[in-house]
Parts: structure tokens; sequence; C-alpha cells
């Protein structure tokens, strides 16, 4: 299937993927990175499982539990997607993602059973590492510093 | 009915599927919601209980489980646990009970876990000066690790409806 510019029909099959980053105007080397980085996404367990998740999450609608929760913001979606979009496969081994009411996102480890909720802009933690207790709050939320954290108390 | 709820009662939680992921329950499931100055929990020691958290699940899709959805789950904490939670962040220490919260009438066995800075109870989205440090502590940063302690407390049960 062709792309036609309306992306929200668009399903591409690999093959329409990968056709579509060889028309695009960048180097044949940054073609390859994009490429790989797509396989990893696709094939990695735990990212696969975590785009899924968030997938399902973000399609929560107003009042999902019925005692009135609002659904996902769609930037704290995003703000997820972001950090595995630079993430390995193994950074998110053992990590949960759920709904929390006031329409942000909660995470655990099951490793370690560390605990963060994060929203559109900010993100706090609280976890127990070794008998130390480790807790940020309200930290303004970058891809990267998110990554560290994930890689740190998971 | 007891108003008194004594430390050697449990409470339930019941639970809703979205709560779980790989089948292991989150922190998730002992979050307030926006002023909400309780986390809702049935008494299990009440005659009405098991018709309660029945008819919930029964009203509430999300909240049963199984192939056909016929059960229902529950994180069981033992009340005199959950009030040894002694939490203190940045300066502010709060205390966690657990105290008889009327609701529906028909709901005999409905409680709260309240989490409180001497007789204040704690709510989502605020802040609470510390005079000595001359700073705030957030309010949902004090709020996340009670959630961390009372997922520790719980047992989750599955019953069918």
């Amino acid at each position: 299937m062709a792309y036609t510019g309306n992306i929200q029909s668009y399903s591409p099959s690999y093959f329409d993927t990968m056709m579509l980053i060889n028309s695009l105007n960048i180097s044949n080397q940054d073609k390859e990175v994009i490429g790989r980085r797509l396989v990893e996404e696709a094939t990695g367990k735990n990212l696969s499982k975590m785009y899924s998740r968030l997938d399902a999450i973000g399609q929560l609608k107003k009042n999902w539990d019925g005692e009135g929760a609002l659904p996902i913001a769609r930037q704290t979606v995003d703000n997820i997607k972001r950090v595995l979009m630079i993430s390995d496969d193994a950074d998110w081994d053992g990590w949960m993602i759920g709904p929390e009411t006031n329409a942000t996102l909660g995470l655990q480890s099951k490793k370690t059973k560390a605990c963060i909720s994060v929203g559109t802009q900010e993100y706090s933690y609280y976890a127990v590492i070794d008998g130390l207790e480790l807790h940020g709050n309200h930290l303004t939320f970058t891809p990267n510093s998110f990554l560290d954290l994930i890689r740190t108390i998971g | 009915m007891n108003d008194v709820v004594l430390d050697t009662e449990n409470v339930a939680r019941i639970l809703n599927r979205n709560w779980f992921m790989d089948d292991e329950l989150m922190h998730i499931a002992f979050a307030l919601r926006y002023n909400e100055t309780y986390i809702s929990v049935n008494r299990t020691s009440v005659e009405s209980f098991s018709d309660d958290v029945r008819n919930f699940a029964k009203d509430h899709d999300d909240f049963t489980f199984g192939n056909d959805f016929d059960k229902l789950r529950y994180a069981k904490l033992n009340v005199g646990d959950i009030r040894k939670i002694n939490v203190s962040l940045g300066g502010v220490q709060v205390s966690v009970n657990v105290e008889v919260e009327p609701r529906d009438k028909h709901i005999k066995s409905h409680a709260g876990i309240f989490t409180r800075q001497d007789d204040k109870n704690i709510k989502p989205s605020g802040n609470i000066f510390v005079p000595e440090l001359k700073e705030n502590v957030s309010t949902d940063d004090i709020l996340l690790k009670v959630r961390y302690k009372l997922l520790e407390l719980s047992e989750v049960v599955q019953e069918k409806i």
C-alpha cells in the first residue's frame, strides 16, 4: 500500500516501510540506522511489549474504571515512546506500565519494585535498592534522564 | 456495624484489570484520585463484605477477571500492618490509618485508608511547607511512597463472583 499522505489510515508492511525510508532525502548510512532501529523495535521482546501496552493504555476512554478516571494524556504516552526510541531492549526487561486515574502513567520494576509516576512534563520515583532509599520529586521529563532512571532503579 | 476498625482485621482493595501487567499487581492500584482523601477498601470481617465486593465487580466490567470475566480480585492487607506504615520524606512525617468511611448506605463494609500529617488528610497535587527547611514537599511524592508500602503488604486474592 503506497503512502497517500493520510497517516491515520496508513498501515505499511515491512517492505513498504523500508521503501519509504529509502525514499527519504538522507544519507544511506542514516537510512541504515533507521532501518536497523525499526527492526530492533519490531523484534525486541521488551520494546514490542511496551509499545503494545502503551497503545492499549492510550485508547482508554474517560471513566475507564467506572469511577471517573481520566484518559491518559497523549503527551504522556508520547513521552514514554520517545524513551523507547532511544532504549535498548534489555533496558525494559522486567518493567511494567499501567494507567493512573489522573491521566498519568505508573511504571514499576518487577525486579526491584521501584515505582515511577510520569506525567506530561514531570516524573517522580521511589525505590529501595540494596536497603538505600532513592527518590526524586517532580523532575523535568527528558527522554535521556528518564532512560537513565530506568537503567538505575530497574 | 462496628465503627472501630481493629488492628486484627483485614481490608480488601478491589482490583481493576488495568492495574495488572503480566498478571502482576502494580502500585497504581493504590493511587488516589485528584481531590480524594482516602483509598477505598472493604472490611473482610463485615457480614456484607462478599456481597459488597461481588456487586461492585458485577457493576464495573474492568474489575472482572478470567476468560469468562466471572472472577474478581482484591488485594488483602492487614489493618495493623497498614497502621505501622511510617513515611517521612523531606522533613514531613505522615501516618496511615484505616477508618470506616460511610459511602452508599448499602455498602456496609466500606472503609478508607487515610494518609495524614498530624490530623490533616493528604491529597494529591498539593504541597506541604516545611518551615525548618523553608521548602515544600509534594504530597504526590509522599503518596507514591505510601503506595509502595501498601503494595508490599498486599496479598492478591481471586474469587468467583
